[in-house]
């Protein structure tokens, strides 16, 4: 049976008319982005997972509460929900500051592996971590744009404005963390293989 | 210095173009720059894998965490 597809903006309209299954085609369809780029700000699983929710729970007042902006698309406003959250939270946490260790190895047993042998489930691991960690090295203002750009899908200019700098600026924070993230890549002789990753849908 | 600038320009406008952030008028004249600027073409495409990459490092939260927000979106549905 061919499955129809419905953009955001109907999944938006029947969910404030009161359809729930059109909520859960939004949420699955966005968790991973939204997860990431949150996990990218904050660094630690059990405060992203809350911001997460915290995220949706905003989003779901205001979309119930008829203040949604139909103009607006719905992921970038949904993952600037997620991104001012988790900069709330980095903004807290630099005022009381806790030890946090960054062992990480259990975030990465979370990700969506579909039926892969034992050692190409270790092999994807070890890669995502590998680059996740590198990330995670960059300078905090390369990391910062390159979160914006990539995972929150706001332009260059969007990011200049939300950060206070010119547009040459963040393009240039943007090409150092590409070049310091490749440059840390050949080091570590991080290396990935295209067909391993399953893209959720 | 000038040349640096220059260079400098050009990768912030390949960094652009990457991320579909150029005109058709630009899109011209950076493929090419590529097609002639041998070390433009390698940062082009070295930033090209990287974002492949980082297309590839998406997280999943726990079933737990979304099981939550849905129930919390009927919940509040009920209530409203």
């Amino acid at each position: 049976m061919e499955k129809v597809q419905v953009n955001d903006s109907e999944l938006v309209s029947a969910y404030i008319k009161g359809d729930e299954s059109a909520f859960g085609t939004l949420v699955e369809k966005y968790k991973h982005r939204i997860y990431t780029t949150i996990y990218l700000v904050v660094k630690t699983e059990e405060v992203a997972q809350d911001l997460m929710q915290d995220t949706f729970i905003k989003a779901i007042k205001t979309l119930r509460g008829g203040r949604y902006n139909e103009e607006g698309k719905f992921l970038p406003w949904i993952l600037r929900i997620a991104h001012n959250l988790s900069i709330d939270y980095f903004r807290r946490e630099r005022r009381y500051p806790n030890v946090v260790f960054e062992d990480g190895s259990r975030v990465f047993n979370t990700l969506n592996f579909s039926e892969d042998s034992v050692e190409t489930l270790q092999i994807k691991r070890e890669s995502h971590e590998q680059l996740r960690s590198l990330i995670k090295c960059l300078p905090e203002q390369q990391k910062e744009v390159l979160v914006m750009r990539h995972y929150e899908d706001m332009s260059f200019q969007e990011i200049a404005d939300a950060t206070g700098v010119s547009i040459n600026t963040a393009l240039g924070r943007m090409r150092y963390a590409l070049i310091n993230l490749r440059k840390m890549m050949s080091k570590t002789k991080y290396a990935y293989d295209t067909n391993l990753y399953i893209k959720s849908k | 210095m000038r040349m640096t600038q220059i260079f400098t320009l050009n990768q912030n406008d390949v960094v652009r173009y990457l991320y579909n952030e150029t005109t058709p008028q630009e899109n011209e004249r950076i493929v090419e720059a590529l097609l002639f600027d041998s070390e433009l073409l390698e940062f082009y495409l070295e930033s090209v894998e990287t974002k492949q990459g980082l297309d590839k490092v998406m997280l999943t939260p726990p079933k737990r965490v979304i099981d939550n927000i849905l129930a919390y979106s009927k919940k509040y549905s009920l209530e409203v």
